[in-house]
């Protein structure tokens, strides 16, 4: 699961969060910090509120995309799924911050502790503070739980932007550690500003991110559900490895305007870029409806699902569905001579026959090259697959890579399986594709 | 993700929860600690004397003055002065919002100006937070010293000094003492002019104006159910016109609020008052000029005697002179049993 250097990301991401815990330490004595319960209490409000900032920020500039980032994380999946993380944990601690905070005021007064929670206009930075924490709640909770249209859901989701910049607004007003401390209020304003600037880049000045900009070609239908477009760059096309992913955008009357991912599934020597696309949503089954002629924005490419993950010389690509779209790319750059030397077993699974659009091609690609082979796989008349299946067929998977993209309950049973077989943690490739 | 979610959010509501009931039940009986507090607070003016301010005392001293509260620096005894009042707000430290070390730095000096702008930020403290603070007065600048103590140093000065430094404060000395011993009827009797009201311009020592009388609301502040703050810019000055529109919403005040602020009538302006008047009338009732004399003549002076700035809250006399004296002293309640010449023979806390 570990990819190539994705650690560095993960120790920067720590230091940095942990950072402001040292001048925030040596600024007092120790005594005024822990001396007694109340100095206990105010502490842990402080310290979640101080790290919670930090998570927040660092979370907001992971998710601006920023492809020299992808390097020290392994791939632009791993960032979301640190900044998922990042927030989860800056929100738990958001949420101790005023608990901590309260209670401390309990021995005082009760009513003084209740009190800290009813916002007032004549102490504005603590409202700030409480509107922000209210907007959090909301927001993530509807991120987690409402069954809404993703764009509608990640509209909505971008608000935590506006409850970020409240909290910023709430920690630089209100008198407290960083306020009264140089370094403090300097990292923390560094902090926050690159959050902020990461926030606006990827809302307010969308218009300033890097896109490539291409032309439908052909807008085939493959099945009742999956279509492919084919696009023809207009400038200079785009450089990427196979198994990455972009996100496209188009400019045509059956579409709105929004931005989503895809895998490519065509090979890099190819001219002209493919997508296949599956109907999932009301967004993507419109596909199918799209103009030839019309432009197209590309972002990208992202994504370190790619063979330089791989450690061994073996490998197993395991493509549930839809998720057969990057080793569509992979597999036909092997015509490039790309991964020649590695023996390569797609595992091919759909739930129905009919569904197994790429088998005819893939198995030609098969017979061309003799270290690839194909073993479809149809759940709805062989069950679901499992390790020991792919063991009769591959041999021991412990000297292989094991390369896993489809529906999440599907990757999440054969990593599990795989590492009850003893396959190593690095190698195991996972494509975390589910966004949110 | 979603197990997070939940645990975080329903630890966060449960406790607020528990925190906001608790406040509300105990939100009414705390507003009573408060005011008894406050008033104990004024009695710390005698309660309160450490040696710093005993010897101060000895050398003839009998005003409290800024010298007094200088040696009280350290974060286990820390005396600040507000708007020309003294807090010890010891025990507020680690609990301040705004850093522990931002009250150190004043500890021992006249904060007001920290206090007003929050250090650098510019902005005044919340009207909460001066709710707060009232109830670590220890006295005001300019207030005499303890009496009882300056009854055993200076003997029969004792009253008369009181007198004289309460005539002082009202005419607006609050610096150094000046001559404690004067004993003229012109000091006693001191002119209630829109000066000397201006004096008395802070929450914790606030005297309106209306209607060309005087009025001492300090003990109603906190209790005003249109905030501390609305009352606090009226402090010290003429505020019949606020006070009859509600700062200016139009609306008068009830009758029953004109008959409450009947209670707290100092006298008419331009008119003369006994400082002995004006110095029950400064929200420090019954202590300050208690004169003392030997042989105590009533159960209360027993008490205050023996816990000076006690506020008592009850008396039962017996038919044969014996007496139970319930009262609060320096935030505790104890029970006193008195026998017929009040000499206390017997109290329980």
């Amino acid at each position: 699961m570990l990819r190539r250097n994705s650690y560095i990301g993960l120790v920067i991401v720590i230091l940095l969060v942990l950072f402001p815990v040292l001048p925030w330490l040596i600024m007092k004595p120790l005594e005024l910090r822990f001396g007694s319960g109340a100095a206990v209490a105010t502490s842990i409000g402080q310290l979640s509120a101080l790290l919670g900032l930090a998570m927040f920020s660092i979370s907001l500039v992971l998710i601006a995309r920023l492809p020299f980032l992808e390097k020290y994380f392994g791939g632009l999946d791993r960032i979301w799924q640190a900044h998922r993380h990042l927030g989860m944990f800056g929100f738990l601690l958001m949420l101790v911050h005023p608990l901590a905070l309260a209670v401390r005021l309990v021995p005082v007064s009760v009513a003084e502790a209740a009190l800290f929670f009813v916002p007032s206009f004549a102490d504005m930075a603590r409202t700030f503070g409480i509107v922000a924490l209210l907007l959090m709640m909301g927001i993530i909770g509807a991120t987690l739980f409402a069954h809404w249209r993703y764009q509608i859901l990640l509209k909505t989701h971008r608000f935590l932007g506006l409850a970020f910049m409240l909290g910023v607004l709430h920690a630089f007003l209100i008198p407290s550690d960083i306020s009264g401390n140089t370094v403090l209020a300097a990292y923390c304003g560094m902090l926050s500003f690159a959050g902020i600037t990461a926030y606006l880049y990827r809302t307010v000045f969308a218009r300033v991110v890097p896109k490539h900009s291409y032309t439908i070609k052909a807008v085939k239908k493959l099945h009742s559900t999956l279509t492919e477009v084919t696009l023809r760059p207009t400038e200079k096309p785009l450089t990427f490895k196979p198994g990455q992913f972009v996100f496209v955008s188009f400019a045509d009357p059956a579409l709105s305007k929004e931005t989503h991912p895809f895998s490519i599934s065509s090979a890099p020597h190819e001219q002209d870029l493919r997508l296949t696309i599956k109907a999932l949503g009301d967004w993507t089954a419109a596909v199918g409806d799209l103009g030839v002629g019309s432009k197209a924005l590309i972002e990208g490419p992202f994504g370190g699902f790619t063979s330089e993950q791989g450690v061994t010389n073996k490998e197993v690509w395991i493509a549930g569905g839809i998720g057969i779209t990057p080793f569509l790319s992979r597999a036909r750059a092997l015509v490039e001579g790309k991964d020649g030397q590695k023996m390569i077993d797609l595992y091919y699974i759909t739930n129905t026959r009919d569904e197994l659009v790429f088998e005819r091609e893939l198995s030609e690609l098969a017979m061309n090259f003799k270290n690839f082979r194909l073993f479809p796989h149809v759940s709805k008349e062989q069950g679901y697959l499992s390790t020991n299946t792919i063991r009769q067929q591959s041999g021991q998977l412990t000297d292989r890579d094991v390369y896993v993209c489809g529906p999440a309950g599907m990757m999440k049973s054969i990593i599990t399986q795989c590492k009850e077989a003893g396959v190593a943690s690095s190698q195991i490739h996972a494509e975390e594709f589910a966004m949110l | 993700m979603k197990t997070s979610y939940i645990i975080g959010i329903a630890v966060f509501w449960s406790v607020l929860l528990v925190v906001g009931t608790a406040g509300l039940i105990s939100y009414e009986n705390e507003k009573m600690i408060t005011a008894l507090k406050m008033a104990n607070a004024d009695g710390k003016q005698v309660g309160k004397v450490d040696q710093m301010v005993q010897s101060a005392i000895e050398q003839g001293q009998t005003l409290w003055t800024t010298e007094l509260i200088a040696r009280h620096t350290t974060n286990t005894d820390c005396w600040i002065v507000v708007d020309g009042v003294i807090y010890d707000v010891t025990e507020y430290i680690p609990l301040h919002p705004g850093g522990s070390e931002t009250i150190l730095n004043t500890c021992g000096t006249d904060a007001t100006e920290a206090f007003k702008t929050k250090g650098a930020s510019g902005d005044d403290h919340s009207a909460l937070a001066y709710e707060l603070l009232a109830r670590y007065k220890v006295a005001v600048l300019g207030d005499p010293l303890p009496v009882a103590v300056t009854a055993t140093t200076a003997g029969e000065v004792a009253p008369t000094a009181t007198v004289a430094s309460s005539a002082a404060q009202t005419t607006f000395v609050s610096s150094a003492p000046s001559t404690p011993k004067v004993d003229t009827p012109s000091l006693i009797v001191s002119a209630l002019t829109a000066a000397v009201v201006a004096a008395h311009n802070t929450v914790n020592d606030c005297w309106l104006i209306i209607k060309d009388k005087v009025y001492d609301v300090t003990e109603y502040v906190p209790f005003h159910p249109g905030g501390t703050g609305a009352i606090r810019t009226w402090c010290g000055k003429e505020a019949t016109q606020a006070f009859s529109t509600m700062g200016g919403k139009g609306k008068n005040h009830s009758t029953n609020a004109w008959k409450l602020l009947d209670k707290y009538f100092v006298g008419s302006l331009g008119g003369s008052v006994s400082s002995a008047v004006v110095s029950t009338n400064t929200s420090s009732p019954s202590t300050t000029v208690s004169p003392t004399t030997d042989l105590a003549t009533s159960p209360e002076e027993a008490i205050l005697k023996e816990y000076p700035g006690a506020t008592i809250i009850g008396v039962e006399q017996e038919d044969d002179g014996r007496a139970t004296v319930k009262f609060y002293y320096d935030g505790e309640k104890y029970e006193a049993k008195l026998d017929a010449a009040n000499n206390i023979v017997e109290i329980d806390d």
